[in-house]
């Protein structure tokens, strides 16, 4: 099985890719030798401050020339396409460079794949693990985080790529309830691990305003109006947007049939679905 | 102070003796290895452990992302007990022994650490001069599944802190008198402040183990409790009686012997000479003087709610004679 692991990095430290590098390469490592995995990057950073490049520790790493920072969703696309068009990978796996794979992520990735073909599989963040819910049997859960996420190339074929509007954030969400939409299941590997700091991290304001203006994107695309609304009041009311700063709207919507849009959970404001916790 | 300590660098004694767990050690050195902290030196002690087990561990170590380091940092030791003892305090002992880090810390293999916790607690250290700085802790609960597949995992059902957010607010380290509520993982000792004779756990204690070696500590130093509600470590409870912690209690053995270290506790408590500000003693009174005057004692008597009633009563029995027993008012 061919893979590729995507990565977008944005002024992140030397420590932590040489940690990401690391890691990776102990997963690689692990895995049986007919598999192979090719590692591709794009630095979303200022041309100024650019980050270390990752074939300072990893040689055949490939790098993507940067476009600066065209958000998160533009640049993992880009990745995805080349990985899947030019290197005709069969699946994709995206990664944080904030984070680090187990050692038997990777192995533990294909055997979920080899099980559930069609399944958008989603790594368990650790140590603190996602809360949100999913079945203990069957493993499905209402939507997979991007922070460590399995795309076969048939979903990549059936679905698209994500959804580029979504600057970051919540494009994880939309892709995974598409998915859903079109039948195929969303499951978390609980034997696949994928080490992230999420206890504890500081929130910065621009990380708040695009959470908000991608829930107001997701809202208005899925035809939420309450959530829609709810997420472009509070942009304007708290978060400093008039209605001539916020971001332009698609002239279309997509469009989705009641039946493909019970996937989506908007009740629980960003959990997106029941949390154990 | 001890000779030889590396400084800056953290040590953490891992304590294994299960060698059908690796999976769970795994875990815990691939927290480990996700820490912000930096140098970080893992020290393994295994019960009882052949050579085959010694090299897996060695194994499972070199496949963490650890920061690279030009010397091997690590280590893994195996101690021989006999197996009518529980050897988790003799495991601790040789673990502090070869650790040589300045700053030290413990962590059961089934449990885990949050990415902050050493680079919170140290710097903690560091800013208030104390030689114990402690974090916050949340509790896991799992239990054993085995999904459509045939393939077993921990499932964890909920989270919740370990303390409350109000007992947070209220702890001290005077507190620590009363009972224990610091799990062994979530703190750090920097042991260039500590008299390297007290870093010792008592190899006849096979519970309370690591309240006993705290009650030593509260005696003679201060904690820092800045990050009490930060947590910075997993305590994992399972269903499947697999936890390092022996929790049957309907067990006449298991009673028995929480039972003795129960009296070993308390027998230290009667002769531990504490040292206290005078600040913290005048604040002591001061609530328990409060607690009077709020007629506490004598609502809890008369009221109704028998069950909680008697609890908080008991609570105050043992600050009573917490008051009275274990201060000797030398400051």
């Amino acid at each position: 099985m061919h893979l590729a692991v995507g990565v977008v990095t944005y002024h992140n430290e030397i420590q932590e890719l040489a940690r990401f590098c690391k890691a990776f390469e102990i997963a690689v490592q692990k895995m049986p030798p007919h598999h192979s995995v090719a590692l591709i990057w794009i630095d979303n950073g200022h041309p100024q401050k650019p980050c270390t490049p990752l074939s300072q520790w990893i040689p055949q790493a490939v790098c993507l020339p940067s476009e600066g920072n065209v958000g998160y969703t533009r640049s993992i696309n880009r990745i995805m396409r080349q990985a899947f068009e030019k290197l005709g990978v069969d699946a994709f796996v995206s990664a944080n460079p904030d984070g680090a794979f187990h050692h038997l992520t990777l192995e533990n990735f294909i055997r979920h794949h080899l099980s559930h073909p069609t399944a958008l599989l989603e790594a368990k963040q650790f140590p603190e693990e996602h809360p949100k819910v999913f079945d203990p049997q069957t493993l499905e859960t209402p939507w997979s985080s991007g922070c460590c996420l399995f795309i076969p190339k048939l979903l990549y074929k059936t679905i698209g790529p994500l959804d580029d509007q979504f600057f970051m954030y919540m494009e994880d969400v939309d892709f995974s309830w598409r998915t859903r939409a079109m039948g195929f299941p969303v499951k978390l590997c609980p034997d696949a691990l994928y080490a992230h700091a999420v206890v504890n991290r500081s929130v910065n304001e621009v990380s708040i305003h695009q959470h908000y203006l991608s829930a107001r994107y997701l809202g208005w695309k899925w035809g939420h109006r309450r959530f829609f609304r709810w997420a472009e009041k509070t942009l304007l009311k708290k978060k400093g947007f008039t209605r001539q700063t916020l971001p332009e709207l698609p002239k279309q919507r997509p469009s989705f049939s009641w039946k493909q849009k019970r996937v989506t959970c908007f009740g629980k404001v960003f959990s997106f679905g029941e949390r154990r916790w | 102070m001890v000779k030889g300590l590396v400084t800056d660098q953290m040590s953490v004694v891992v304590r294994f003796h299960d060698p059908q767990r690796l999976n769970q050690l795994d875990e815990a050195l691939f927290s480990l290895s996700f820490q912000n902290y930096t140098p970080i030196q893992v020290v393994v002690v295994v019960q009882n452990g052949n050579p085959s087990l010694i090299q897996a561990i060695e194994e499972l170590i070199s496949k963490q992302p650890f920061q690279v380091s030009t010397e091997p940092l690590h280590k893994v030791l195996s101690v021989e007990v006999p197996p009518s003892q529980d050897g988790r305090s003799i495991l601790l002992n040789q673990g502090i022994h070869a650790a040589n880090g300045q700053y030290l810390g413990f962590l059961d293999y089934d449990d885990t650490v949050y990415p902050v916790s050493y680079s919170l607690l140290i710097s903690r250290i560091k800013n208030s001069g104390f030689p114990i700085a402690v974090g916050g802790c949340r509790i896991a609960f799992q239990r054993l599944v085995t999904d459509l597949k045939g393939n077993s995992y921990y499932f964890t059902k909920s989270k919740r802190p370990y303390l409350s957010p109000g007992e947070v607010l209220n702890k001290s380290k005077l507190d620590l008198f009363l009972n224990n509520f610091i799990p062994i993982h979530s703190y750090v000792l920097d042991r260039k402040q500590i008299d390297p004779t007290m870093i010792k756990f008592n190899p006849e204690l096979s519970c309370f183990e690591d309240y006993e070696f705290l009650l030593k500590c509260a005696a003679q130093y201060e904690f820092d409790f800045a990050e009490l509600a930060t947590p910075v470590v997993e305590y994992r409870i399972r269903n499947d009686g697999s936890n390092t912690i022996p929790t049957e209690h309907n067990n006449p053995l298991v009673k028995q012997k929480w039972e003795n270290a129960q009296k070993i506790i308390d027998q230290l408590k009667s002769h531990l000479l504490v040292r206290v500000t005078a600040q913290e003693l005048s604040q002591l009174l001061k609530e328990r003087h409060q607690l009077r005057e709020m007629g506490i004692f004598h609502n809890i008597q008369k009221s109704g709610f028998f069950k909680l009633g008697r609890r908080l009563y008991q609570t105050l029995r043992k600050f009573r004679i917490f008051i009275f027993r274990s201060f000797r008012y030398n400051d």
